[in-house]
């Protein structure tokens, strides 16, 4: 019994199912070798379990033939060494979230000063996030197999064309564009001060849960957390009523976050102009704590980045 | 730790992971069932090796089995354990289906293969030219293409129906999951 055989008796059975036993009785199937003494082996001869065996002999003989397909070129060879498992992870995380994708910049910035090859399963996700200005140092980052992969697929055509190196000026040039702060009010943080804001005000919160309170700031203001956003906020806040409201950290902790009872410095200061909005503005009151959770997380995850880079 | 895999099944999300046993040189198959959209608990990660004793289901097949004692952390392997061709899969493959046709997947760990895309077309060919269709969703296609460059990796997949569905890489720089 052949493989053409049991294909043909394979179509046969179907035939057989497609118009019914009903209207033509099933008749047994005939085989030969080995798919014979399997069908003899079988009490019921219906069609169902005729069907079945000749189903498992057929699946269990499959061979994948040789076609003999050439394969096409690889990508050109990337001797640079491998960025660090934590850059790595961290590009992961700027990418996943919403609220780290103002520190692409700097990771870029970093990781093209750093010289190093980011491992090339992580460059598809890299390559379809970046903006245009981010482009040639997207490309240096993944290397040679970005033009690769841009041959391939038409949404990295840029990357067949984009500038293979980029230079130690560009590389601090992007790096400044990355320290700007992504909200007014923290205009002059540095990493350090940054991180230390951060740990002072979130220091029991995991990721998790301030990606909870992110998440459940509404729609429309989780948009417009930009330094004009955040100005026009701290208007609105400066013309309240400066009526006394519960306490930042009874809504905090409503939504999922810990945070340290005795905060200070600039938090402090963005606590306490919190505290004199107005309960008519609970949309502006999530607003701000989404704001803060926001800056503090981005803040934190900035200064551990410039330490993975190290 | 070969590979892992989610599939949601009518009700229930099925979670499995395929073990090769170092001592036995047997596959294994620890299988685990979660509601549908609960993220899984993943206790053993792929291309990491630990001293485990199992114990096997009965039935003919002898894959399924539960970790019955760890002893030891989970270290990081090296290269995982592999059939040489798409043929040899093909063929133990075919064994198990002979030995318990109920085998729906099947887990596939092949040496120097290649993945590429043509026209939208994913496919894997191995060393000497046999050919078999990819299926999976697009992210993991593209990170498996680019976690290759066009060079051979380890593919180490599940064979579902008429196409296998790729669930990590070995490459020079190590184990990717996808």
């Amino acid at each position: 019994m052949s493989a053409e055989h049991a294909t043909s008796l394979w179509d046969e059975l179907v035939t057989a199912a497609v118009i019914g036993t009903d209207r033509r009785p099933f008749a047994g199937a005939k085989a030969t070798g080995q798919l014979g003494e399997a069908l003899a082996g079988v009490r019921e001869r219906g069609l169902l379990a005729t069907a079945a065996v000749v189903w498992a002999y057929r699946e269990a003989g499959r061979e994948v033939p040789i076609t003999g397909v050439r394969r096409s070129e690889a990508a050109p060879p990337d001797e640079r060494p491998l960025l660090t498992q934590g850059a790595v992870r961290a590009l992961t995380v700027i990418l996943e979230d919403r609220m780290f994708r103002a520190v692409l910049d700097e990771w870029l910035a970093l990781a093209v000063q750093a010289g190093g090859r980011l491992p090339g399963e992580a460059g598809p996700k890299l390559l379809d996030a970046v903006r245009a200005d981010q482009r040639p140092a997207a490309a240096a980052v993944v290397g040679p197999l970005a033009a690769w992969l841009g041959a391939r697929n038409p949404k990295w055509k840029w990357a067949e064309a984009a500038e293979a190196q980029v230079g130690a000026e560009r590389a601090r040039a992007l790096l400044g564009a990355g320290q700007r702060p992504t909200t007014g009010l923290f205009a002059s943080l540095g990493p350090d001060e940054a991180e230390a804001a951060a740990v002072g005000a979130f220091r029991d919160a995991t990721a998790a849960q301030i990606g909870t309170i992110v998440a459940s700031i509404p729609a429309p203001w989780s948009a417009a957390v930009t330094d004009a956003g955040l100005e026009a906020m701290a208007r609105i806040i400066e013309g309240s009523d400066a009526r006394p409201l519960p306490s930042l950290r009874d809504l905090l902790s409503h939504l999922a976050l810990i945070i340290n009872p005795a905060p200070s410095g600039p938090i402090a200061a963005l606590m306490s102009s919190f505290e004199k909005i107005p309960d008519k503005h609970a949309a502006i009151r999530i607003f701000w704590a989404g704001s803060l959770a926001n800056f503090a997380a981005t803040a934190g995850f900035r200064a551990s980045l410039h330490k993975e880079f190290q | 730790m070969l590979a892992r895999s989610v599939t949601e099944e009518e009700r229930v999300t099925a979670l499995r992971t395929w073990l090769w046993g170092v001592e036995t040189n047997r596959l294994a198959l620890v299988l685990d069932f979660a509601r549908p959209g609960a993220s899984p608990a993943w206790e053993l990660w792929p291309g990491n090796v630990v001293e485990a004793v199992v114990a096997r289901f009965p039935g003919t097949a002898q894959l399924r089995v539960i970790v019955a004692e760890r002893s030891g952390e989970a270290e990081v392997g090296d290269a995982p354990p592999a059939w040489a061709d798409l043929g040899q899969v093909a063929r133990a493959r075919g064994e198990a289906l002979a030995r318990d046709p109920w085998t729906d997947r099947w887990p596939v760990a092949v040496a120097s293969v290649v993945p590429e895309v043509h026209g939208g077309n994913w496919v894997v060919t191995d060393r000497d030219g046999r050919q078999m269709a990819l299926a999976g969703d697009d992210v993991a296609l593209w990170r498996l293409l680019a976690s290759s460059g066009g060079r051979p990796v380890v593919l180490l997949a599940e064979w579902a129906g008429d196409s296998l569905v790729p669930l990590g890489a070995w490459t020079d720089s190590g184990m990717v999951v996808l």
